[in-house]
């Protein structure tokens, strides 16, 4: 299958890393292609930013219907033009924090997120809240890293360590959600963080990783989103 | 990647049929295995059934992991056993029922489940209730028969169909969930049922197929359920079994 990932940003180091993290994690039958926005932010810290990166994220989605693709995935965790690039296609359109958020209350009683950003946790808590998983979200912690500075990967590792503990011990975490895909990758080094500090079992989520496995459930089965929730607006392209 | 499904029920031949069933959606380079109970109910149409059932689910799932199983699926709507071996076990653990509903709740605004006997409905309800997805669940209905005679498989899709066109155009769901894994195969056909109804857009999920997609999922991410939710019970003699 053929499977889009938007890298809803401007930078090309981002689309590279998303290409890299999502080939490594494909089924040998799935093919990934990835693109990057022409126009909007170099990466995506604030609503402002998120409603910038949108309308270049929906041209991305028409486009990829266009070319055949199987399934889309908006590589950001605000899901930016999700819901509204499921107006105007017909493929899945997935965003890894929908995804991973589903997967998360799955493995276990209440998850925490924990993102880079303390200004994105009300953003995050408010996807929880959309999703139906209030009751399941322990917190949101950020590191206080901005994304752009996660290519320094162990400060970043141990940054997330050091918050997933506390999620654990102090907010009663039993599952991680890694709350930005520029963390994908990281997720057994934060496992294996929790494991060195006696917190043992507790499955930490890629966030990235979910919304391919997602994507690739869905293909396989044929399924996608239901058009009453999300009413065609017949869009053509001219417009986006 | 080795799956094993585990239908709770004490009829042979479910072996045969639950291999068949789920063989059509598993990758290739998925290895099926599948077994039923020793002990327990033909079939689970009630919660009395289910409670009959679970001890030797769980047993069951913990002889698989023992064999080298990576995920298990227990091959019921009611999710029989499936949080019971999720302390026994460290393997994926899925359920149909859970794995379905999440996925309805992504895939749409609100979902409809259109299982077998109304007698199964609050046990549906209770469920979406515990999985956080009650808002999400516009109906559960039921096509009013029983597990062992879903054999007649032109009265059956007739009977889903109209029922999910009932949840649709009088409950507001926008998408449906097959309320029973027996109902195997008909997904595609309710839904294309639908569309000739003039009902277009509302997917209709197969919840064991799904239950599949979602093992394999978490097998491919190394992921299991969270130890802090389901922690190994204690150590202690547990007499008969």
């Amino acid at each position: 299958m053929d499977i889009r990932v938007i890298a809803p940003v401007t930078s090309q180091e981002c689309e590279a890393r998303a290409f890299e993290q999502y080939s490594a994690g494909a089924r040998r039958d799935t093919r990934i292609s990835t693109v990057l926005l022409e126009r909007g932010p170099a990466s995506i810290e604030s609503a402002y930013e998120e409603m910038l990166a949108a309308p270049g994220v929906l041209a991305q989605i028409l486009e990829a219907e266009r070319e055949g693709m199987d399934a889309v995935i908006s590589n950001c965790m605000a899901d930016p033009g999700v819901a509204a690039g499921r107006e105007i296609a017909s493929i899945p359109v997935i965003g890894p924090a929908e995804a991973s958020m589903h997967l998360a209350a799955m493995l276990g009683e209440r998850f925490s997120v924990v993102t880079v950003l303390e200004r994105l946790i009300p953003a995050l808590r408010r996807c929880a809240h959309a999703s139906g998983l209030s009751q399941q979200l322990a917190s949101v912690r950020a590191v206080n890293i901005p994304v752009l500075e996660l290519t320094d990967r162990t400060r970043a590792a141990t940054a997330l360590v050091h918050e997933a503990i506390r999620a654990v011990q102090d907010d009663g975490a039993h599952v991680i959600v890694l709350g930005c895909t520029g963390m994908a990758g990281l997720a057994g080094a934060v496992q294996q963080g929790l494991a060195q500090a006696g917190i043992n079992d507790v499955p930490v989520v890629d966030p990235a990783m979910a919304a391919l496995k997602i994507a690739e459930a869905l293909v396989d089965m044929g399924l996608s989103h239901s058009k009453p929730s999300w009413t065609d607006v017949g869009a053509t392209g001219s417009g986006v | 990647m080795k799956i094993r499904v585990i239908t709770p029920s004490t009829m042979r031949e479910k072996v045969e049929r639950s291999l068949e069933q789920y063989s059509a959606a598993a990758r290739s380079d998925t290895q099926l295995s599948a077994d039923v109970l020793d002990k327990g109910p033909e079939s689970v149409d009630s919660v009395y059934d289910e409670a009959m059932a679970v001890a030797d689910t769980v047993k069951k799932i913990e002889t698989a992991e023992q064999e080298g199983i990576q995920a298990v699926i227990s091959n019921c709507m009611l999710d029989p056993g499936v949080l019971p071996a999720r302390e026994k076990v460290s393997m994926p653990v899925l359920g149909p029922a859970e794995s379905s509903m999440h996925i309805a709740a992504m895939l749409a605004d609100r979902f409809s489940v259109v299982t077998i006997l109304d007698a199964l409905i609050p046990a549906f309800e209770n469920h979406a209730l515990k999985l956080g997805l009650f808002d999400q669940l516009a109906s559960v209905r039921a096509v009013s028969m029983r597990g062992a005679d879903l054999d007649d498989q032109e009265r059956l899709q007739e009977a889903i169909e109209e029922q999910a066109a009932k949840a649709v155009e009088e409950d507001g769901a926008h998408i449906i969930v097959l309320g029973c894994t027996a109902m195997r195969g008909l997904a595609m056909d309710v839904e294309e049922g639908l569309r000739n109804r003039g009902i277009t857009g509302v997917p209709v999920i197969d919840p064991a197929l799904l239950a599949l997609k979602l093992a394999e999922a978490f097998v491919d991410m190394g992921l299991s359920h969270s130890k802090l939710t389901y922690p190994e019970p204690p150590q202690q003699e547990i007499i008969g079994f």
